[in-house]
C-alpha cells in the first residue's frame, strides 16, 4: 500500500497543477469582490452573514463553507490567494483520495475515474470564479469515503449517521445542489435492505442524519427546503420524479447486501437526476457546478463498473485530463483584471493618495469600476464622501506584448493566457468619472436625470446602489445595473462627464466592450472644441481650466444586444496627451 | 408488494400537498397591475429597476435590473390571499418613500377590487405596508468567533472522517 500512497500523493500534485492551469484567476470579478468585501465585514465589522450570497435561482443562497473560508483568511491578515490555493488544494487532495479509494477496493479504473472528477472540477473552476462551490468536490468525496468504507449493515448505525448528517449539514452550507450528492450517497448506503423492522431503523438514521445536518448548518437547511418546495411546484414532474425514485429505491430495499456498483450508480444517479430534472423543470443551465459534488460516486462508479486493465485505465485517464486541458485551455480573467495587477496598482494608488471611495471614477483604463472596487478591497471602509477634486487618476492600458510605452508608465504584472501587458501611471486628469449626470429620454417622456455622485457606486439611473442593510464593505460591491428604461420604447442615455484638469489639448478614447452592437459614442463638449475621430475618438482643446464637460450617448433599439444594457457606471474611457493617441489606440480589451 | 404500490400511489398526492398552492389567475392580474402602477409612478424611483420577467401558474417572479441573482417572488396564499414574500430579495426598496410608492400601487382602481378583501384582513403588506418582516438569510448574521469555531468543527470533523475512511479502505485492502 505504499506504493499506493506515493501514487496517490502523484495524483493530487498533478491535479493541482492541472487545476493552477485551467481555473479562472483570481480578478477583481463582481462575485469575488462581494465575496471578500463580505468576508472583510465579517472580520473586521463582527458581521458574520449566515448564507452566502444569492444564487442565480431566485430565492436561493449559496452556503456559508466558503465565505467562512474567506473569512478566517481575512481574520488572520492574509489575503485573497490563500482561499484560492485552499480551494484548489482541497480538490487536488479529494481527486487523490478518489485514486486511492478506488485502487483500495481494487478497481482497475481507478486513474480513469480519478481523471473524470478532475476534468469535472476543473471545468467547474474554469466556467466563471473560484467561488462557493469550490469545496463541494471535497465535501462529496468525504461523503462518499464514509459510504464506501462503512459496511452496509452500518447503515443504521446512529453514529455512522450521526456523521454522515455532519458531512451532509456541510455539503448543503456548501452550494443547494451540493446536498443532492448527500442524499444519493445515504440513500445509497442506507436503504438497501430496509424492509420490514430494517425500514424503521432507517427512519431513525434519516431522522439522526436530518437532524445534525439541521444543527450544523440551519439556514442552508432551509435553503434546501426551499428548493424542494420549488421542485414540487413543478407537479407533473416533480409526480412522475418521485414515482420513479420510489419505485426505483423500493427494488433497491429489497436487495441486500447490494453490489458496490449498484451502490455507486444510485449515489451518482440521484444528484445527476437532480440536476436534469431541473433543467428540464426551469430551463435552467446544467453547469459543471451542479455536478462537482457528484463528480466521486461519478468517478468510482466508472472504475468499478468496466472491466478496465491497468495499462487501459491509464491510458484513457491521461486522454481524459489532455481533452479537459485542450478542451478548458489556460484560466483566463474574464473581462477585468488579475488580482495580481489590482495587488500592484495599491502602491501607485496610495503614493498618488487615491483612496476609496474617491477611486471611484478616478481609475480610467477597461473595466474601470471594477479596478476602482478592487482598489477598495485592500483599503478600510469609511462613508462616502466628497472626492478630492482635483487630485491624479490612476490609469491602467492593456496593450498587446510588443508595445511598450516609455514616460512614466509602470508594468504591471502580466495577466495569464491573454498575451497582453498592462501599464499604470497616475497622471493629473482632465475627466472625472465620479461627477456629472446622467439622463435617460423616451419618446414621448420628459427626460429623467439624476446627478453623478463622486464615490458612490450605481443602481438604475444614478440611484446609489447600496444594501440598505450592508454593513461597512459589501457596501462597495460594484452593482451591475442598467442604464436603460424598463419600457423598451425608443430612447437613450447620456451621460455627462464633467472636466477637472487644466486647459490644453488631449485625446480621449472611450474603452468600451468589445463588439457591442450600440456602443457609447461621443455627442457633445461644453467649454471645449471637440474634434471627433471615429466612435471611440475625440481630440480635445480646452482653453481653460476646469471648465465645461464631456457627453456620451447609448441609443437603445431594437437590435442592441442585451449585453449592451449592463454596465457598473458610466462608461469607462481612457485621456492622453497630445503625443499618445497611438498609444491608446493600440489598447486592447483582456 | 401490496404496501410498495399503496406507498406509490399516495406519493403524488404528498407532492400536491407540499407544493405552494396555485396562484389564481386573478392574482396574477393584480400583481401584474402593482408592477405596472409601480413602474408607472414616477415618483417610485427606487421601484423603476425592478421588472416582471416570468408569470408561472403559481408565482410572479421579480428580478431586479441591478445585480445578479436577487429576485422576489410574488406568491399567492390561500385564495383570495396574497402576499408579497421579499425573503429573497436584499435590494428590495426599502424606506418611506418606497413603502409609500407600494401602498399607492396597492390602490389604483385597478388594482384595488382585487385587493380590498385583502385590506380588510391582517395581512400587513395588502395592508398597504412592508413592515415589519423578518431578516433575510442574507441579513441574519452570527459574530466572527461563532464563524471560526463552526469553520474549524467542519474542516478538523470532516477530515477526520475522510481519514477514518481512506485508513479503513486501504487496512481492508491490505487484509486482503
Amino acid at each position: 500500500m505504499a506504493r499506493h500512497g506515493w501514487q496517490a500523493a502523484l495524483v493530487t500534485g498533478l491535479t493541482l497543477a492541472v487545476l493552477a492551469w485551467t481555473a479562472v484567476p483570481l480578478s477583481d470579478h463582481p462575485d469575488t469582490l462581494r465575496d471578500w468585501y463580505a468576508a472583510r465585514d465579517c472580520a473586521e465589522r463582527g458581521a458574520c452573514l449566515l448564507a452566502g450570497s444569492a444564487t442565480s435561482f431566485g430565492g436561493l443562497h449559496n452556503g456559508t463553507v466558503f465565505p467562512s473560508v474567506l473569512a478566517a483568511v481575512a481574520g488572520m491578515g492574509l489575503d485573497l490567494p490563500v482561499a484560492w490555493w485552499a480551494a484548489l488544494g482541497c480538490a487536488a487532495l479529494a481527486t487523490g483520495a478518489v485514486w486511492l479509494a478506488a485502487s483500495a477496493l481494487s478497481w482497475r479504473g481507478a486513474t480513469v475515474g480519478a481523471a473524470v472528477a478532475l476534468a469535472v472540477w476543473a471545468a467547474c473552476m474554469s466556467a466563471q470564479v473560484v467561488w462557493a462551490p469550490a469545496f463541494a468536490p471535497a465535501l462529496g468525496c468525504v461523503a462518499g469515503l464514509w459510504v464506501l468504507a462503512g459496511p452496509p449493515q452500518q447503515g443504521s448505525g446512529l453514529a455512522w449517521s450521526a456523521a454522515l448528517g455532519a458531512a451532509g449539514g456541510a455539503l448543503a452550507d456548501c452550494h443547494p445542489m451540493a446536498a443532492a450528492a448527500w442524499v444519493g450517497w445515504w440513500l445509497a448506503a442506507a436503504v438497501p435492505g430496509a424492509v420490514g423492522r430494517a425500514a424503521l431503523r432507517l427512519g431513525v438514521s434519516a431522522a439522526v442524519a436530518l437532524a445534525v445536518a439541521w444543527a450544523l448548518a440551519p439556514v442552508a437547511f432551509d435553503n434546501n427546503l426551499a428548493l424542494a418546495r420549488a421542485a414540487a411546484a413543478h407537479r407533473p414532474l416533480a409526480a412522475v420524479g418521485a414515482v420513479v425514485a420510489c419505485a426505483a429505491l423500493a427494488v433497491l430495499a429489497r436487495r441486500a447486501p447490494c453490489r458496490p456498483t449498484t451502490v455507486l450508480g444510485v449515489a451518482a444517479l440521484i444528484p445527476l437526476g437532480a440536476a436534469g430534472a431541473g433543467h428540464l423543470g426551469t430551463g435552467h443551465e446544467v453547469h459543471p457546478r451542479y455536478l462537482a459534488a457528484a463528480a466521486p460516486a461519478v468517478a468510482w462508479w466508472l472504475a468499478a463498473a468496466w472491466p478496465w486493465s491497468a495499462r487501459s485505465s491509464a491510458v484513457a485517464g491521461l486522454a481524459v485530463c489532455a481533452a479537459a486541458m485542450g478542451l478548458l485551455g489556460g484560466g483566463r480573467v474574464s473581462n477585468g483584471h488579475s488580482w495580481d495587477q489590482v495587488q500592484a496598482l495599491r502602491p501607485i494608488a496610495r503614493a498618488a493618495a487615491l483612496t476609496w471611495p474617491d477611486a471611484i471614477g478616478l481609475v480610467q483604463g477597461h473595466a474601470c469600476r471594477k479596478l476602482a472596487a478592487g482598489l477598495g478591497a485592500a483599503l478600510p471602509w469609511r462613508d462616502a464622501g466628497p472626492a478630492a477634486g482635483n487630485g491624479p487618476v490612476l490609469q491602467v492600458l492593456d496593450l498587446p506584448a510588443t508595445v511598450a510605452p516609455g514616460g512614466r508608465w509602470i508594468a504591471l504584472p502580466p495577466a495569464p493566457h491573454t498575451g497582453l501587458r498592462s501599464w499604470a501611471r497616475a497622471i493629473d486628469g482632465w475627466v472625472d468619472g465620479g461627477r456629472g449626470q446622467v439622463c435617460v429620454r423616451e419618446l414621448g417622456l420628459p427626460a429623467r436625470c439624476e446627478p453623478l455622485r463622486p464615490g458612490v457606486t450605481w443602481g438604475p439611473l444614478g440611484t446609489p446602489a447600496v444594501w440598505p442593510q450592508a454593513p461597512g464593505h459589501v457596501r462597495a460591491y460594484p452593482w451591475m445595473t442598467t442604464l436603460r428604461p424598463p419600457s423598451g420604447r425608443a430612447s437613450e442615455t447620456t451621460v455627462d462627464l464633467a472636466f477637472r484638469g487644466p486647459g490644453g489639448e488631449r485625446v480621449v478614447r472611450i474603452l468600451d466592450l468589445p463588439n457591442r452592437r450600440c456602443p457609447w459614442r461621443w455627442t457633445g463638449a461644453d467649454g471645449c472644441t471637440a474634434v471627433v475621430r471615429g466612435s471611440e475618438w475625440v481630440h480635445l482643446r480646452c482653453p481653460s481650466a476646469g471648465q465645461g464637460g464631456l457627453r456620451l450617448t447609448r441609443s437603445w433599439g431594437p437590435d442592441c444586444d442585451d449585453i449592451s444594457q449592463w454596465t457598473d457606471g458610466p462608461p469607462c474611457l481612457v485621456e492622453g496627451h497630445i503625443d499618445e493617441s497611438d498609444l491608446l489606440q493600440a489598447v486592447r480589451m483582456p | 408488494m401490496k404496501r410498495t404500490i399503496l406507498g406509490l400511489a399516495l406519493v403524488p398526492w404528498a407532492v400536491a400537498a407540499f407544493a405552494e398552492p396555485v396562484l389564481p389567475p386573478e392574482a396574477a392580474t393584480a400583481i401584474q397591475a402593482v408592477v405596472d402602477a409601480l413602474h408607472a409612478d414616477a415618483r417610485c424611483v427606487d421601484w423603476q429597476g425592478w421588472t416582471e420577467v416570468e408569470v408561472r401558474s403559481d408565482r410572479v417572479v421579480l428580478r431586479p435590473l441591478q445585480g445578479p441573482g436577487s429576485a422576489v417572488l410574488v406568491h399567492a396564499g390561500e385564495r383570495p390571499w396574497l402576499r408579497l414574500d421579499v425573503r429573497a430579495s436584499t435590494a428590495w426598496p426599502q424606506g418611506a418613500e418606497a413603502d409609500a410608492c407600494l401602498a399607492r400601487a396597492l390602490q389604483t382602481p385597478r388594482t384595488e377590487s382585487i385587493w380590498k378583501e385583502a385590506v380588510a384582513t391582517r395581512d400587513p403588506i395588502a395592508a398597504g405596508s412592508v413592515t415589519p418582516r423578518a431578516a433575510t438569510p442574507m441579513e441574519r448574521t452570527r459574530s466572527p468567533t461563532a464563524t471560526w469555531l463552526w469553520l474549524a468543527t467542519v474542516t478538523v470533523g470532516l477530515s477526520a472522517m475522510g481519514c477514518v475512511a481512506l485508513r479503513r479502505l486501504v487496512a481492508a485492502a491490505s487484509g486482503q
